[in-house]
């Protein structure tokens, strides 16, 4: 997937990350966004003690979006990420990004928290499933 | 003012308990938030229910068609658990809002909406291969319950002939034990003598079980083995097309 130009203009740095790292923690507190600019991730959930992949995810792949949709005092990461192979990833100006977030309607927020409420949901749904539960 | 102008227009409406809201199929565009009462969103999987969610106030649904621009059919039914009352958005306007809205959030907000679609195409695989994994366990269960049960000890009289010798006077047998599957029958060697008793021969057989019903079935020789008492010999049979009454009658004595 080629890397559309307006994701660029919010990248405030670029970071290369070695194969296997972490890059966010499930249950870790944080919302900055970021974008995969080479290589691909891996999605990661615990349940109970096991560790189940639930997504590979790519070039121009965001990460870390649904505590910064949706807008929660805890601010929990939701899944865990971790390079495949070298990763080049872009941190994102969550500044801007809240900015404009902000000046949308209320029932637009609404509905995008629906949305990324929605994705929380199923995702925790489908790893339970993944785990055999 | 400028805010105002901005907000789209919104309709109230309520619905009474158990009412339907949204038909999962059906093409509806309106979005709702709940102002009082629960909803219950579901799914129709393979003629089962399959419930999603439950949602109270404050909370909003119909937001899948909104988007999906609109082009897909509800993805899921949503019905009033009790008195419920709604505020109706419409869409077009919150369309062209989220048209106009900076390209980065859209972006972030279509990549949201791709991968809750995957992740509903995961948990419908994972659930299809769940009940495939039930039913397998289940057939497998049945399979070994059947020679469990297979061959019960029974101690009959039978008379018989060959199939193709309906008119002979028939011959007598001992039928030892018993399953939905067939009968093992111990009969005197002498039978032997004149009929022929070859594995694959058939035989009308007729005995009757301890609750006095009478089994008159074609069985077919699977085997033909001399029996531990001297002079007979013993004959595992096989039924050919036993009917679903003497299935019903031998499946209730193996059960006492």
């Amino acid at each position: 997937m080629a890397i559309d130009s307006i994701i660029y203009v919010y990248v405030v740095k670029e970071e290369v990350i070695q194969p296997n790292v972490s890059i966010i923690e499930e249950g870790a507190k944080g919302d900055w966004l970021f974008v995969v600019l080479k290589g691909k991730v891996k999605v990661k959930k615990r349940i109970q003690k096991r560790l189940v992949t639930i997504d590979t995810l790519g070039e121009g792949a965001i990460v870390g979006e649904i505590p910064f949709l949706l807008k929660t005092q805890d601010k929990l990461r939701t899944a865990s990420v971790v390079s495949e192979g070298v990763v080049k990833l872009g941190i994102l100006d969550k500044e801007r990004l809240e900015k404009e977030y902000e000046l949308l309607s209320p029932q637009l927020k609404s509905l995008i928290k629906t949305l990324v409420l929605r994705l929380k949901e199923t995702t925790k749904k489908a790893s339970l499933l993944a785990a055999g539960q | 003012m400028a805010e105002k102008k901005k907000t789209p227009p919104v309709v109230h409406l309520s619905y009474s308990k158990g009412e339907l809201i949204i038909k999962e199929g059906d093409y509806g565009i309106s979005i709702y938030k709940i102002h009082k009462g629960y909803v219950r969103i579901f799914r129709k999987s393979n003629n089962t229910i399959v419930p999603l969610a439950t949602l109270g106030r404050g909370e909003v649904f119909g937001e899948m068609t909104f988007f999906n621009f609109l082009l897909e059919p509800r993805s899921a039914s949503v019905e009033a658990i009790d008195d419920v009352e709604l505020e109706v958005w419409h869409p077009v306007r919150l369309a062209e809002e989220y048209k106009n809205m900076p390209a980065m959030l859209r972006y972030i907000t279509q990549q949201s909406l791709h991968r809750l679609l995957r992740m509903n195409r995961v948990i419908d695989e994972l659930t299809a291969k769940k009940k495939r994994v039930k039913e397998e366990q289940l057939a497998a269960e049945k399979k070994s319950n059947k020679r469990r049960y297979y061959r019960k000890d029974f101690d009959q009289e039978c008379s018989y002939r060959l199939a193709t010798h309906s008119k002979k006077v028939p011959l007598h047998g001992v039928i030892k034990d018993i399953s939905p599957m067939g009968v093992g029958m111990e009969i005197n060697a002498r039978n032997t003598m004149n009929v022929s008793h070859e594995p694959g021969n058939q035989l009308k057989i007729s005995f009757r079980l301890p609750s006095g019903s009478s089994i008159n079935e074609v069985a077919i020789i699977k085997s033909v083995k001399k029996s531990k008492v001297p002079g007979y010999l013993f004959l595992g049979l096989e039924f050919k097309d036993i009917s679903k009454d003497a299935l019903k009658q031998i499946g209730f004595f193996m059960m006492s």
